[in-house]
């Protein structure tokens, strides 16, 4: 066995690993089975566009005519206390006018998703359950590598290992194990949680419908707008995309604690300082929102934490929540590069730590 | 050949060892000195746990921080708390052990086979680690520290928490090991070394203090040392070194330059040398 492996187990082999995996699993199916009403109600949409033979015509196309222009405005004016925000919220709104313009084209909003049902199903299921698994899956990756770092410290071993040929090498086995373990969890999660929520919730028939049908929507500061997504998504490639964005969030999670485990030496130390970073960087975004900072606020939004607050709205335009176009997949590969630069430096400087 | 050239090692202000310089070739060395005297600080620094502040460690001419792991490859270290994964068994953990040290599974199965006979441990072999005595789990921290078949043993403070019955079966596996490699043990529990060790390494007030055979260090308090009954009254400069029961009762063994009235000079044992040099400061002998 490869000591990626030797570290793998000791990470399945912690029962309280898999107490918080099962009661996350409850908690996921708690919420799917807690929608009763919202579920029939999708049943009977789709029941009646089936017998109806449902069809659009071109005055349902709600991008035609569209311009982004009144959004520029709206939130032009929320920041407007900061010229540099005002900058990258036109901006951002005039390089959505282009995808407006495609969505028109290709009947995108034609499309009958689940009809009324679509914002409700939309919402829960991007906006509740797979928050709840990223949260989750997130959770687990912090905490598997923290654990995982801080093993040796708490069983007293760090110095056997340390001596021993493999040396402080063995920490690159213990954060390949730990990334690994933490997606491997995330997927599990992912995958036992939506086989339920499928299994409960017939999506048969609506894989192919854009995501960006006039049934959907997103409201943001009481502002409804369509469903505006950078990139033409049908439901089914939009929840893959939301998934795969999903693991490497969950990645930049895992390398945040290996960050904090590195420089912390004390475990519960990092945890702490990780605690900090995640509650502090989101309480950061509200305290520049409230002072109106809004350049300092935008900036914020790209933390993981707040990716991970957005993610209803990934790969739309989403309002205040970003000022980039893309930006929740800007943010995360921003961050995931941040992270591994801080892991390679730290952990080079581990190899010439004192092991006291 | 293991060479200290002149290493000091500070924490902050703090200065933990000062200008410390060894040879070490084959056999078993001693370092003897009370707790806090920078014993684990010059065995930590040896296994590349922590790192000089001035001076270099070489093996064979090559200075160890560069060698990496040609260098820990050639190392077996047991610390002085040997941690350990509670749920393992001890052939688990050498295996986990094996892996560290780069090991194939054929090879670490073998010795690790061989290693658990020698230590005695084949019938817990498949016992969980934390059902075993303290006594067991230093012998299994003498096979891992064993795995590698290492040129270079270091073991820091290897018999503390242990009965005298571990102790001196302890004593007997490391004398059995000690060929063909060295082995640098350090203590504070001088019966612990006094047979087995050829040279007694000392530190004192951060420094070395002296690097000997043991009968060479004793033979410098020869003399010196005397037998006396309790009750006879000392004179300034004679140190009571232990106490202990004769045939007519509590006898003192003391340091003095001239006999005592009513003394008898004793041969000096490496206790008497140890105490002489930590409790009564006459370390003026041993330079």
């Amino acid at each position: 066995m490869g000591l990626t492996a030797y570290e793998m187990k000791k990470i399945f082999c912690i029962p309280a690993l898999w107490f918080f995996f099962v009661l996350s699993l409850l908690f996921n199916i708690l919420l799917i089975f807690g929608q009763g009403d919202e579920r029939d109600y999708f049943d009977q949409v789709r029941a009646w566009a089936e017998e109806s033979g449902f069809s659009a015509g071109e005055e349902d196309n709600v991008f035609a005519g569209y311009h982004t222009e009144k959004l520029a405005a709206f939130y032009a004016d929320t920041v407007k206390e900061s010229p540099v925000a005002i900058r990258w919220v036109e901006r951002k709104y005039a390089l959505l006018q282009p995808r407006v313009e495609h969505l028109a084209e290709s009947g995108a909003a034609l499309d009958f998703y689940v009809g009324d049902a679509t914002y409700e199903s939309h919402q829960f299921l991007f906006g509740l359950l797979v928050r709840a698994v990223l949260a989750e899956a997130g959770i687990c990756a912090m905490l598997v590598v923290l654990y995982l770092m801080g093993y040796e410290q708490m069983n007293c071993t760090a110095g056997q290992v340390c001596a021993s040929r493999t040396g402080r090498k063995l920490w690159w086995n213990k954060l390949a194990a730990a990334v690994l373990s933490a997606v491997a969890l995330y997927v599990l999660l992912a995958v036992i949680t939506l086989l339920v929520y499928f299994g409960t919730w017939d999506y048969s028939g609506v894989w192919q419908d854009s995501v960006s049908s006039r049934f959907n929507y997103l409201t943001d500061m009481l502002y409804t707008r369509p469903f505006l997504t950078w990139h033409d998504f049908t439901v089914g490639e939009y929840l893959v995309a939301v998934l795969l964005l999903g693991t490497a969030l969950v990645v930049v999670f895992g390398l945040m604690a290996a960050v904090c485990a590195i420089v912390f030496r004390n475990i519960y130390g990092a945890a702490l300082a990780l605690a900090i970073v995640l509650f502090g960087g989101t309480g950061l975004g509200s305290l520049f929102s409230q002072c109106k900072a809004w350049g300092f606020y935008f900036i914020t939004t790209m933390q993981p934490a707040s990716v991970w607050l957005s993610v209803n709205v990934w790969f739309t335009e989403s309002g205040i929540s970003t000022f980039l176009p893309w930006q929740e997949t800007i943010s995360v590969a921003f961050n995931l590069i941040v992270c591994c630069i801080l892991v390679m430096i730290l952990l080079r400087c581990f190899m010439r730590r004192d092991i006291v | 050949m293991l060479s200290v050239e002149q290493v000091t090692k500070c924490y902050g202000d703090f200065t933990a060892l000062e200008d410390i310089s060894l040879e070490f070739t084959q056999g078993v060395y001693g370092l003897l000195a009370p707790n806090g005297a920078g014993k684990s600080t010059l065995m930590k620094m040896l296994a590349t746990l922590l790192f000089p502040t001035k001076g270099r460690i070489l093996w064979d001419g090559e200075d160890i921080a560069f060698m990496g792991e040609t260098y820990r490859g050639i190392l077996g270290y047991l610390p002085q708390d040997f941690g350990y994964y509670p749920n393992y068994t001890p052939r688990q953990f050498m295996r986990y052990a094996a892996a560290l040290q780069k090991l194939t599974r054929a090879v670490a199965d073998q010795r690790i086979d061989r290693l658990l006979e020698l230590v005695g441990l084949s019938d817990a072999a498949d016992k969980k680690l934390k059902k075993l005595s303290g006594g067991m789990l230093q012998r299994v921290g003498i096979a891992v520290a064993m795995l590698n078949e290492p040129k270079l043993l270091i073991l820091d403070e290897p018999t503390a928490g242990l009965d005298p019955g571990e102790r001196v079966r302890f004593r007997n596996l490391i004398h059995a090991l000690a060929n063909e490699r060295i082995v640098i043990l350090s203590t504070h529990i001088v019966s612990d070394i006094e047979t087995i060790a050829g040279q007694i390494i000392m530190l004192r007030d951060r420094r070395l203090l002296c690097c000997d055979t043991p009968s060479q260090i004793c033979s410098r308090f020869r003399g010196k040392i005397f037998q006396v009954p309790a009750d006879v009254p000392l004179r300034p400069h004679q140190h009571v070194l232990s106490e202990g029961q004769g045939e007519n009762g509590t006898v003192l063994r003391i340091l003095s330059d001239m006999p005592p009235s009513a003394g008898v000079a004793v041969a000096p044992t490496l206790e008497d040398a140890f105490l002489a040099i930590y409790t009564a400061g006459e370390s003026e002998h041993i330079r």
